[in-house]
């Protein structure tokens, strides 16, 4: 992220998503803003029902049938302009964009999903097709992409699956997905997103389902595939855990908004957030046998009904009362980092994080 | 290890449990031993597919045992055993599941779901049922009045503690724990891994807690086991095996914890177990004693190595 101009690859301004429900409507993402930069890793954390793969579902046309865009837009500047389409494409600072709030049509999505912005689903055992062997799973998307045929195709996804690891690639080309373990599988779903050779690759709780041991060998090569095919990849994940290997900027979730964003080491060793200290507090990484692991009380917001104030207030034992009349701005702790917090206004009295987490920033803040 | 003279609460002894027909078996659980100690919480951590939970069906007598010996305070119960102690192994071992989405009846009320049990073991009255039922969910933090609602109309926590509930209301002594977090998310993990310990501090309740997690281990397990394709490969006090990892396989887990550190983890080295480091054909690995309580798996070279490690 040397060059400043150019370096915004997608950003997100005042999205507000609802969903029509029985009736009633539900606000699942709260006037959010966010700017994702070119080749970074950005990890997007909380808990579920927070918004967070609603969110990513609007970036690749996905969004389920009874939610709506009401407001904001989301602009994409990695795209050539279609010029059969020029409504769908604008012009400012960072150049040329999509604005993908404006696209509505299955047709218009198929320039967008796979190409340019690409997701790998939670369940690797439900995203592939049971009845076609890995090579054809794997050719479709280079075919569909590369346009490469026969001999050259074959070649193409056996060297994909070495890319990713798989070993033997001949003969588990012709092997059907029931023949692959949890950990394979995830790895095969992640060849084909590869080879529609996407810029920016969502990974929705992509090792979840999967062993620790797995997991952390996924994570691995998500890394290096990411410097190899130089993407960009936002993280979705619950676990704070997980993310201190892979994510260079976090993103915390709470209630359809973000309530935190800042670089990794910031978000780690000095959180502001009262939402992002009990979500690292309740770690059991970093708890202490024998005594009473945090947990955070109560359930997140009926989103059915509006927020008023911060909505973390209610679980949140140090709440002032302003936390439960005015929704706090963003309040600047440094260039990278940002909390919407009252706690960081200068009239606010001054409350210390919890004891686990000023461990965690003596530990590691020490080394940085 | 100041249990050590007491008195097991459950011995295995090689136990063996196999898959399939006769001819052709599959081995899921090729013979292995432990002890595991009244009011202790003993962690069984291993792979998917290592047969972790099938060791813990085995006890429990959801599946035949290929071999070997299971014995509850002294008895033997496995295989083929009188009715008796059948309903009293049923009544004093219970078991909580995986997947709270998954393991609740949608069509009981959490009523019928947390008695059920009790229908079991002989005529109870009506009222006393139910106060059993109140009492098993106000132990769990659920109001009594949830009794009459079904499952749906809770969240994953919650369901959780409907499963806890289940188990609790036959006051059991030994509880088998099946990844009981690993569904959940990392907020409600904390809630039911505190009702857990508070509910063992009060009733002196003993587990065994099955997970590939070994990071919620650490925080709640006395004791450790690691299997691995069915043998366990290391066995110690939870703090002795995350200071002195032995076995390859074991160190492997422990590289694999997320830690929320990012500078840590960056640097971190990720190693990669691969089996083929064992070479087996002529010296055949033992499950050996190395020091007080630290069990470990291999053959006499790699033991001698384990041991210059140690000392």
């Amino acid at each position: 992220m040397s060059e400043k101009t150019n370096s915004t690859i997608l950003s997100i301004k005042d999205l507000s998503v609802r969903f029509s429900l029985r009736g009633r409507v539900l606000h699942a993402i709260r006037g959010l803003s966010l700017d994702v930069h070119r080749g970074e890793s950005l990890a997007i954390v909380g808990e579920s029902g927070c918004g967070k793969s609603v969110l990513n579902k609007n970036l690749i046309g996905l969004l389920d049938s009874n939610g709506f865009i009401d407001d904001g837009s989301i602009r994409y500047y990695g795209m050539e302009k279609d010029e059969s389409n020029p409504d769908l494409y604008g012009e400012d600072e960072n150049g040329t964009y999509a604005d993908l709030v404006r696209f509505k049509k299955e047709k218009d999505w198929l320039r967008v999903r796979g190409r340019e912005i690409c997701m790998i689903l939670q369940d690797p055992m439900t995203s592939l097709n049971p009845l076609k062997t890995i090579g054809a799973q794997i050719g479709e998307a280079i075919r569909l992409h590369q346009g490469l045929r026969g001999a050259a195709l074959k070649e193409a996804v056996l060297s994909i699956m070495r890319d990713v690891r798989i070993d033997n690639p001949e003969r588990r080309y012709k092997q059907y997905p029931h023949e692959f373990s949890g950990g394979m599988r995830q790895r095969v779903v992640i060849a084909i997103a590869i080879a529609c050779r996407p810029k920016i690759l969502i990974c929705d709780e992509p090792t979840t389902a999967l062993d620790v041991t797995i997991q952390a060998q996924v994570l691995y090569l998500l890394k290096e595939l990411k410097q190899k095919y130089n993407l960009t990849v936002i993280f979705i994940t619950h676990d704070l855990g997980v993310v201190a290997n892979i994510a260079d900027r976090v993103a915390v979730m709470y209630a359809g908004d973000i309530v935190e964003l800042g670089m990794a080491e910031e978000i780690f060793y000095d959180p502001r957030h009262p939402y992002t200290w009990a979500l690292l507090s309740s770690l059991p990484q970093l708890g202490v046998k024998g005594e009473e692991l945090f947990s955070i009380q109560g359930t997140p917001p009926n989103l059915f009904t509006p927020v008023h104030g911060d909505a973390f207030a209610p679980r949140n034992p140090q709440a002032l009362k302003i936390d439960f009349v005015e929704r706090p701005p963003y309040f600047e702790v440094s260039p990278t980092h940002k909390a919407r917090t009252w706690l960081l206004d200068p009239r606010a009295p001054k409350v210390e994080p919890p004891k686990i987490i000023q461990k965690l920033n003596s530990e590691g803040g020490a080394s940085v | 290890m100041t249990q050590t003279n007491a008195e097991p609460l459950l011995r295995v002894r090689d136990l063996k449990v196999t898959f399939g027909s006769k001819r052709n078996p599959f081995t899921a659980v090729g013979g292995v031993s432990f002890d595991i100690f009244k009011g202790e919480t003993f962690g069984l951590v291993g792979e998917s597919g290592s047969g972790k939970t099938t060791i813990g069906r085995a006890i429990i007598r959801i599946h035949p045992t290929a071999g070997g010996s299971i014995e509850f305070k002294g008895q033997r119960i496995n295989g083929k055993i009188d009715k008796a102690l059948d309903r009293e192994v049923t009544r004093k071992i219970q078991m909580i599941f995986q997947d709270p989405m998954a393991s609740l009846n949608e069509r009981a009320k959490v009523d019928y779901i947390v008695s059920e049990g009790l229908y079991n073991i002989g005529h109870i009255s009506a009222e006393e049922r139910q106060q059993k039922v109140h009492r098993a969910l106000s132990a769990v933090g659920l109001l009594p009045e949830f009794a009459s609602r079904f499952p749906h109309e809770f969240s994953g926590g919650q369901r959780q503690r409907i499963g806890i509930a289940r188990a609790l209301v036959m006051e059991p002594e030994f509880i088998i724990a099946d990844e009981p977090i690993s569904a959940l998310d990392v907020s409600i993990r904390a809630q039911v891994l505190n009702l857990l310990s508070k509910l063992q501090k009060e009733r002196g309740l003993t587990y065994l807690f099955i997970s590939h997690d070994l990071s919620v281990m650490r925080f709640i397990c006395d004791r450790i086991a690691v299997i691995h394709k069915g043998l366990l490969v290391e066995l110690a006090e939870c703090e002795k095996l995350f200071a002195h990892p032995l076995h390859p396989y074991t160190r492997a887990l422990l590289s694999a914890i997320p830690q929320p550190d990012p500078v840590r983890e960056r640097s971190k080295k990720l190693e990669i177990y691969d089996p083929s480091v064992h070479d087996y054909s002529v010296d055949k690995p033992v499950w050996a004693e190395l020091e007080p309580g630290h069990f470990v798996l291999g053959n006499n070279k790699e033991l001698e190595e384990y041991r210059r490690r140690l000392s």
